[in-house]
């Protein structure tokens, strides 16, 4: 059996490479038999690799080091290594205090889903990933790099100063616009193109000019992106997804101040009872209630406290009450602002319009029990699903559930302030008008390291959260930056606010690739999570890679299978995301490979298993 | 001081963190280990002082990622991937700070060795010609065929070294050298008839 002149050439090659097997061996020597082309080009190749050894092997062949030279630099070594072993000493408490197993049955998961994985070898369905950034300053190349030249498209001169962009597979200037926050008029302006032009892959795009005065990886990452917030409920949604919103309402916020009228008809005939509630919530476990006559300064103070244990102090008398409960907020409140309850009791849900309730948008729905009776009406928040507003139609029945409840303003995610959960009481307790944006800050320093080992220490820094406990991450930040020590002093290369992110708090990771190669992970949390993978190579600092949805972190620490499954070590990053499909749970793993030069996706996987499985 | 073979990188005197924690031992560890490791660099970097630094900043890497060792295989391909990646950084680092890195310049720079000398002058000339082509082409190809020529390593070393798929580093050689030959053949020293038809 003979081979084609092509697969023989690839033999050639392979011989070259020293990987040809003995069977292909023969069927090359085969085919050389009776074709002189191939010989040419055996022997040509032959010729060029014996020609390399040679020049590349004279060119460096290097002289043994003198005695002096190498006392020099194992000075220096031992300096470095040591002064690492202190910076490890420092770092080593943060890294130990982010490892956590999120859910332990998600571990157990993860590693049955790896014990899965192992056996079957499943082919990689390979799929290009565009990175969010592929921006690079514009390092000017060479004028003998060859394969620089030969991309189609690229401006035949290209600024020292510009900002470039290195075309993905499937980009259109829009979605490069979209990505890079640039108009495409500019694109276009900025590199002579025409509106029918086709982009190649590998084609270099100028986006931008640095300025000489601000530098330019200040201008490079791009910002943070929003966790998505789930759909908007309108009066066209759903019954049934308004029911899911009101029960998973919890998981899409974690602190909140709201203020309150409650209002209580007592039979009609009298003037009704009005209350004023202003509560502080973090949850799952914090919450500080005070409560008073409408218009009048407040009467009681209520603290719940780890859970179960309720504080009832009479802010006139100073009189200490404990209570057990089974409530989060000791208030009519608690069902609105934790609607899962009442989300799943039996009744029809009937969507009769939207409305606005403090200044938020709202789905109103009416509750049908079994046998007909409208019990209640809600106004669902459209976003979070709390209950912003609620009408009670059965007075006698259940005195106390008051005829109305309306929150007159809420904010979600807010900062507390330190002491709202605190038991001693200062004389003065009002009504107020809600969280205040002085609270006084202060910067910490986390972490200190050669990132890309320059000899330039980095360092991030940031504002610490009130930690919501139940995630276990530490620190949570509600600010970050990455500075780098040049001079003498810090200069800020990167930063990302929670805010900005839409977040109720920011954390991160470090950890290195191939050495010196440390990549910085970002992790936004709301419900879902934000992630973030930058690089800092001392000069710039660049998005590798921007996702968001429900990541598990578990094993040995946080995100550390994030960053290297176990069982597909080939991997710089991989994720394991999950999802929920109707009555599937869908696990979804990525494989993210560094390649020296992008972070790209080279695997992913779907599982599929029946929920509660 | 023993002397480097591809086939021999002994690092087992420093296979566990313990053992380098005796400042003893790095100075064991650059006694032996410094003339390849410039070699290393010098070959990626094709610039003497540099080279010095870098062989510096590799050590130094290599040290304190020893715990990051326990899994891999292969320890030359470990270090050897740590120790490019930093001589890599370095590259871009100069390439950044440069406007243009002449290939000329620099290959006047570090003076040809003796052996080459002692060749022919169209020998000579073959030699100068395949550095400058060599130097002359991107990094993405250039450090492959130099931890293919230079240092010898196999292709699934390469790959493990510079964290690629095998393939990649085939058709990265395959390139390369094609690239290279297109070159030679321009300038004059190498003759080929089938060039028309590889693509």
């Amino acid at each position: 059996m003979t081979i084609s002149h092509k697969k023989a050439q690839k033999y050639i090659r392979s011989s070259t490479d020293d990987v040809l097997s003995t069977d292909q061996r023969a069927e090359l020597d085969q085919h050389l038999s009776t074709c002189d082309n191939c010989k040419r080009y055996a022997h040509e190749l032959e010729q060029l690799d014996t020609l390399l050894t040679k020049a590349l092997q004279s060119r460096y062949s290097v002289s043994i080091p003198t005695t002096q030279e190498v006392q020099r630099v194992t000075n220096q070594v031992e300096k470095q290594v040591r002064r690492h072993q202190m910076i490890q000493c420092f770092t080593h408490p943060i890294q130990a205090a982010v490892k956590m197993g999120l859910v332990l049955t998600l571990v157990i998961a993860t590693v049955w889903f790896a014990i899965q994985l192992i056996p079957k070898n499943y082919p990689a369905s390979i799929q290009q990933f565009t990175p969010t950034s592929e921006l690079q300053t514009g390092t000017p190349k060479p004028a003998s790099s060859l394969e620089f030249k030969e991309i189609p498209g690229t401006p035949s001169t290209i600024p020292e100063n510009a900002i470039v962009y290195i075309v993905q597979e499937g980009d259109t200037l829009l979605a490069i616009s979209a990505k890079i926050k640039v108009p495409v008029g500019i694109l276009m302006a900025l590199n002579g193109l025409s509106e029918q032009l086709t982009l190649h892959k590998g084609q270099l795009l100028i986006v931008g000019i640095s300025t000489g005065s601000m530098p330019p990886a200040l201008s490079l990452p791009t910002p943070m992106v929003p966790v998505p917030l789930p759909e908007l409920l309108t009066p066209q949604s759903d019954p049934e997804i308004i029911r899911n919103r009101m029960a998973e309402s919890w998981s899409l916020w974690h602190t909140l101040w709201v203020d309150a009228t409650l209002t209580w008809e007592i039979g009609g005939t009298s003037s009704p009872l009005v209350m004023h509630h202003q509560a502080w919530v973090r949850q799952p476990d914090f919450a500080r209630l005070i409560e008073g006559p409408l218009g009048e300064e407040p009467e009681y103070l209520w603290l719940t406290t780890e859970g179960s244990n309720l504080l009832q102090i009479h802010l006139l008398t100073g009189e200490r009450t404990q209570y057990k409960t089974g409530s989060l907020l000791f208030s009519p409140l608690n069902d609105l602002l934790f609607p899962s309850r009442l989300a799943w009791q039996e009744g029809d849900i009937e969507v009769t319009g939207s409305d606005i309730v403090a200044g938020r948008e709202t789905v109103v729905i009416e509750w049908v029990t079994k046998d007909g009776w409208r019990e209640d009406r809600f106004w669902v928040d459209a976003i979070t699903g709390v209950i912003l507003r609620r009408k009670h139609f059965t007075p006698q029945a259940y005195p106390s559930i008051p005829d109305e409840i309306h929150i007159n303003a809420i904010y979600f995610n807010v900062v507390i302030p330190s002491h709202a959960f605190l038991s001693e009481v200062s004389d003065t307790v009002h009504f107020d008008s809600g969280p205040s944006t002085s609270e006084s800050v202060e910067i910490s320093t986390f972490a200190e390291l050669d990132l890309n080992c320059d000899g330039h220490v980095e360092r991030i820094t940031g504002i610490k959260a009130l930690p919501i406990e139940y995630f276990n991450i530490e620190p949570q930040l509600l600010f970050i930056s990455l500075e780098t020590l040049s001079e003498g002093s810090y200069q800020q290369v990167w930063e990302h606010t929670a805010e900005e992110a839409g977040v109720a708090y920011l954390a991160y990771t470090i950890f290195p690739v191939n050495g010196c190669d440390y990549f910085i992970g970002i992790l936004g949390h709301k419900g879902k999570e934000s992630i973030k993978i930058y690089r800092w190579d001392g000069e710039q600092i660049t998005t590798e890679l921007s996702i968001s949805g429900r990541f598990l972190f578990a094993d040995e620490g946080w995100m550390f299978n994030f960053f290297g499954l176990e069982s597909l070590p080939m991997y710089t990053v991989s994720t394991l995301e999950f999802q929920q499909r109707g009555t599937k749970n869908v696990w979804i793993l990525r494989g993210y490979q560094w390649d020296g030069y992008d972070l790209i996706q080279t695997i992913e996987i779907e599982r599929h298993y029946p929920a509660g499985g | 001081m023993p002397q480097f073979t591809n086939d021999s990188i002994g690092f087992s005197s420093i296979h566990t963190n313990k053992e380098v924690n005796d400042l003893q031992d790095i100075e064991g560890i650059v006694y032996t280990y410094y003339t390849q490791l410039y070699r290393l660099a010098i070959s990626i970097l094709e610039d003497p002082e540099d080279a010095k630094d870098a062989v510096q900043d590799g050590l130094i890497s290599a040290l304190r990622n020893l715990d990051n060792f326990r899994r891999e295989a292969n320890l030359k391909t470990w270090l050897y991937s740590i120790l490019v990646n930093t001589y890599r950084s370095f590259l871009r680092k100069r390439k950044a700070r440069r406007v243009l890195s002449n290939a000329l310049q620099v290959l006047q720079k570090s003076k040809p060795d003796k052996d080459v000398l002692e060749g022919s002058v169209s020998e000579r000339e073959t030699y100068t010609q395949l550095w400058r082509v060599v130097n002359a082409l991107n990094e993405k190809h250039r450090i492959p065929i130099i931890l293919r020529y230079v240092h010898e390593l196999s292709i699934s070393e390469i790959a493990q070294v510079l964290g690629l798929k095998e393939g990649t580093i085939h058709s990265r050689l395959h390139y390369a050298r094609h690239k290279i030959k297109v070159e030679l053949v321009r300038v004059d020293v190498f003759q080929s008839d089938s060039q028309k038809k590889v693509k």
